[in-house]
């Protein structure tokens, strides 16, 4: 059997590890660095079918494995081909998690055995995995507790009530000059390779004697190395000798990377992984964090800078930052600073951060899934129709159906329906919901009529705009106010958490209950919307701001008028499951009225038309209702309500006369700028803002928009006249762009 | 793998409060999703609860979708997806993310039988993730 390794054929034995065969064939996996083949040391790692940073000691070799070493200085093209392979995910749930199968590993799960019978244990080296041990790598660990284990068949995360690691001890890797040679062995590795029957030539021990094998004492100097890389000699301060191979022996440190991770976390660790281990000599060259390629050097030079503790060393030089997470330079970079200063609380090590081996994108995305995205009732129907849909708002939504323009004339010349069913619906009753509005919403509340509704905003509590809709009073329930509340769609989830968070946290007697996606919604809007609502039963239909709970061709609606697109416009909500029935009986009665569906691009025109915002494109996370021109709909004289305080504080005098933050209506002759164009000041030198809406508008001609101004010009002189958008020059216009006293709204 | 057949829920919504949820004498099963809303499967909510609570808003809730499976169908559908663990208690609501959608799921007392059920505006995502 043969694996390719650089365009060659390279036999290996069933069951042994790349690394292994590699060695055997007289190469190594990397361009140098002392092997450990236990997983620790980061320095055999290769590309292995597409798949960079694969740690060849730790993965099997298979037939036709094409194995890519990676080339001095060892690191590998960031650009490899992508290879999308999706990694199945699996959750399971334990009492009890051990981590490794060794001897402190099998007496750990003994022992949680006598108190739970839902314990596993898992080990990386298929060795071990006997007895009911499972095969898997843990390659991270999270509050929880939860773990994340690579097998060779899926990622799998595992939550448990507690964790026993036991991870055993690594080998100390020598840090001087020439560490990064080839043909130097862990005193492990070297045990592995010799069982494997694998020949090292003259071999040379350092650290400590090891059985049968030449032995050099003292301590250690540099290694020294020929033009391909490899190890010629051995020096300490007791001598040097020639080598084909330097074992080093220098004892172990605990494997602590995952228990670096656990802070805070139900875990205990046990065995040699738990065990206090002297500190090496303190490091005077070479190399110390193979992963980071960290010099000795480099470690003086942000000492000397003041970085002066094992974490700010960590963070000021990378050391450790690599993917075994400091499992080789750890007890290195502690030596190093323990040499440096007496203050022992200097030294300690440093958190691990997931994940402690190099995973693929394919590993780390296992299990995460994209956000899901709603769909209305009609979703079918609008296909139907030839819609293109997108995605606004956490929802699938017509963009347009084929041609907004056609849409836009249909809403201003005769009658359109839309599809609202995404907007945000929430129902408010108990004895204290007027005085949860009132503390919600800078509008007043207490005055609004049943039958009667109000256009609010909603506030944080630093008076900054994070939504807006409508409230509607209902018919009183058991002589109790109750209100219909109206979000954004795309601001409904939110709103509906701040609105429950307020009501418990005020502790008022409220009831509410969210009916986003229980009643769909269609908006009636056009000239001929009042005609198509009486040819479908309505024959008194609600006016403007009214609201009634009327029968639409047999189906039962809650009919709001209102009005977004400037039109008169009623809102029929209804339940969910006969959306189609509605939306197919009013496109039929219409069909001599020139009734057409709008989508998203048409209406979003439409409303800008009338000048009305909307909150996430026409305004940013610190807008005030001042900036928008929106104080109308906040009433300062109120006791309180959300934001006030803030609002009060911002009003001072002062900060408003220098407040450049300003949304202001603009018109262009010919078609409107995209939205986001830079804008710029009448000389076109300096940039003061930018397009939040365009729209070239059909009615009036030419480009309407609203800009957010933020910088470079002087408010005391009042808002400029003239901009430069795009080389063309924008001026200062008014709102409504279109309608100006609301006949059409209203009639 | 099992079949995934969603139909339309017809339910009764209930917000009220969590005390007389609490204390409802209910022959209809009631599917508890927040302390203080519950839904009933069926046309019609306990006249006990608009007593109790004069508040309460009662509403005919159509915008769930469900299917109905066995235990063992249902782990092996969506086991592999689900992040948290489920309850061993019968009767028991458990909610979460399901492949990534906000999902609740219904377990009777007297069957093995599972209520897997989602906003219908999410049915089409639950039926592509789960296959």
């Amino acid at each position: 059997m043969r694996i390719i390794t650089d365009g060659q054929p390279i036999e290996f034995l069933d069951g042994e590890s790349i690394a292994l065969a590699l060695i055997r064939a007289g190469q190594v996996p990397n361009a140098g660095g002392t092997l450990c083949l236990a997983g620790d040391c980061g320095n055999c790692v290769a590309t292995v079918d597409g798949v960079s940073w694969v740690r060849t000691c730790q993965t099997v070799a298979r037939p036709a494995m094409v194995v890519q070493r990676h080339p001095n200085p060892n690191a590998p093209s960031m650009y490899l081909p992508v290879t999308s392979t999706e990694i199945a995910i699996q959750h399971r749930h334990h009492d009890v998690v051990v981590v490794g199968a060794g001897p402190a590993g099998i007496g750990a799960a003994i022992e949680q055995r006598t108190a739970s019978d839902d314990v596993v244990s898992f080990d990386s080296d298929v060795s071990r995995c006997v007895d009911g041990v499972e095969q898997g790598e843990v390659v991270a660990l999270y509050a929880g507790p939860m773990l994340v284990v690579r097998t060779a068949t899926a990622m799998m995360h595992i939550h448990a009530h507690h964790v026993v690691l036991a991870t055993g001890a690594a080998d100390l890797l020598p840090v001087c000059e020439g560490n990064q040679l080839s043909g130097l062995l862990t005193a492990g590795a070297f045990k592995q390779t010799t069982a494997a029957g694998i020949d090292h030539g003259r071999v040379v021990v350092i650290g400590a004697p090891l059985g049968g094998c030449e032995y050099l004492g003292g301590k250690m100097l540099r290694f020294d190395g020929n033009s391909a890389n490899r190890v010629t000699a051995v020096v300490t301060d007791q001598g040097q000798r020639e080598a084909d191979t330097v074992v080093i022996n220098l004892g172990q440190s605990p494997r602590d990377v995952l228990a670096r991770m656990a802070t805070g976390v139900s875990v205990s660790v046990v065995g040699s992984a738990a065990e206090a281990y002297s500190l090496p000599d303190s490091p005077i060259d070479g190399f110390v964090c193979a992963c980071s390629k960290v010099t000795v050097e480099d470690l003086r030079g942000v000492w000397d800078r003041g970085f002066n503790e094992v974490e700010l060393i960590k963070r000021s030089s990378l050391c450790g930052t690599g993917t075994c997470q400091g499992s080789a330079c750890m007890p290195h970079l502690r030596a190093f600073v323990s040499s440096q200063t007496t203050d022992d609380s200097l030294s300690q090590p440093f958190t691990a951060r997931p994940a402690s081996r190099q995973i693929t994108m394919g590993e780390a995305a296992a299990g995460f899934w994209s956000d899901p995205w709603k769909r209305t009732p009609l979703h079918e129907e609008h296909l139907k129709l030839g819609a293109k849909m997108d995605r606004f708002g956490g929802w699938w939504r017509p963009w347009n159906y084929g041609d907004h323009i056609a849409e836009y004339w249909a809403v201003r010349e005769a009658v359109s329906l839309g599809d609202v069913s995404t907007l945000g619906k929430l129902l408010v009753t108990g004895p204290d919901a007027i005085e949860f509005l009132e503390r919600m919403y800078p509008t007043t509340i207490a005055d609004i009529k049943v039958g009667r509704s109000r256009y609010v905003l909603l506030l944080n509590e630093r008076g900054h705009l994070f939504d807006d809709g409508m409230v509607l009073r209902d018919d009183d329930q058991n002589g109790v106010p109750r209100f219909s509340l109206s979000f954004t769609s795309g601001g409904a989830s939110n709103a509906e958490a701040w609105m429950r968070d307020w009501a418990e946290t005020w502790g008022l007697d409220v009831r509410i209950m969210d009916r986003t996606t229980s009643l769909a919604a269609i908006n009636v809007t056009g000239p001929l919307g009042g005609e198509l609502l009486r040819r479908c039963g309505v024959d008194d239909v609600p006016r403007f701001l009214q609201h009634r709970h009327l029968d639409v061709a047999g189906v039962p609606c809650h009919v709001m008028r209102l009005s977004f697109t400037g039109e008169a416009s009623w809102e029929l909500h209804h339940p969910w499951n006969q959306s189609v029935e509605l939306w197919t009986a009013l496109m039929e009665a219409g069909r001599d009225l020139g009734i057409k569906p709008h989508g998203l691009q048409a209406l979003f025109g439409l409303r800008l038309e009338k000048g009305h915002i909307i909150v996430g494109m026409d305004t940013e996370l610190d807008t005030t209702p001042r900036r928008i021109d929106h104080d109308w709909a906040v009433k300062m004289g109120k006791p309180f309500f959300l934001g006030k305080d803030s609002l009060l504080r911002t009003a001072a005098d002062e900060l408003v006369a220098n407040d450049r933050r300003k949304l202001v209506p603009l018109r262009i002759d010919g078609a409107a700028p995209m939205e986001g164009s830079p804008l710029y000041s009448a000389d076109g030198t300096l940039l003061v803002g930018h397009v939040a809406t365009s729209f070239s508008s059909p009615l009036l001609g030419h480009g309407i928009m609203l800009a957010m101004l933020k910088r470079s010009w002087d408010p005391h002189s009042g808002i400029p006249e003239s901009y430069v958008i795009d080389g063309r020059v924008a001026h200062l216009s008014e709102t409504p762009f279109y309608d100006k006293e609301g006949a059409r709204a209203r009639a | 793998m099992p079949a995934l057949d969603f139909s339309e829920i017809e339910a009764v919504r209930v917000a009220a409060l969590s005390s007389v949820l609490d204390t409802a004498q209910v022959s209809e099963p009631m599917i508890r999703i927040a302390p203080d809303e519950a839904l009933f499967i069926g046309d019609s909510a306990p006249e006990s609860i608009a007593v109790s609570d004069p508040s309460a808003i009662i509403e005919a809730d159509n915008g769930w979708s469900g299917a109905w499976l066995g235990i063992a169908a249902f782990l092996q559908l969506c086991a592999h997806t689900i992040d948290w663990q489920l309850p061993t208690a019968r009767p028991t609501v458990a909610q979460g993310l399901i492949a990534g959608v906000p999902a609740k799921v219904w377990m009777r007392s007297d069957d093995d039988d599972v209520l897997l059920f989602v906003q219908t505006a999410l049915v089409h995502e639950l039926i592509e993730r789960l296959g």
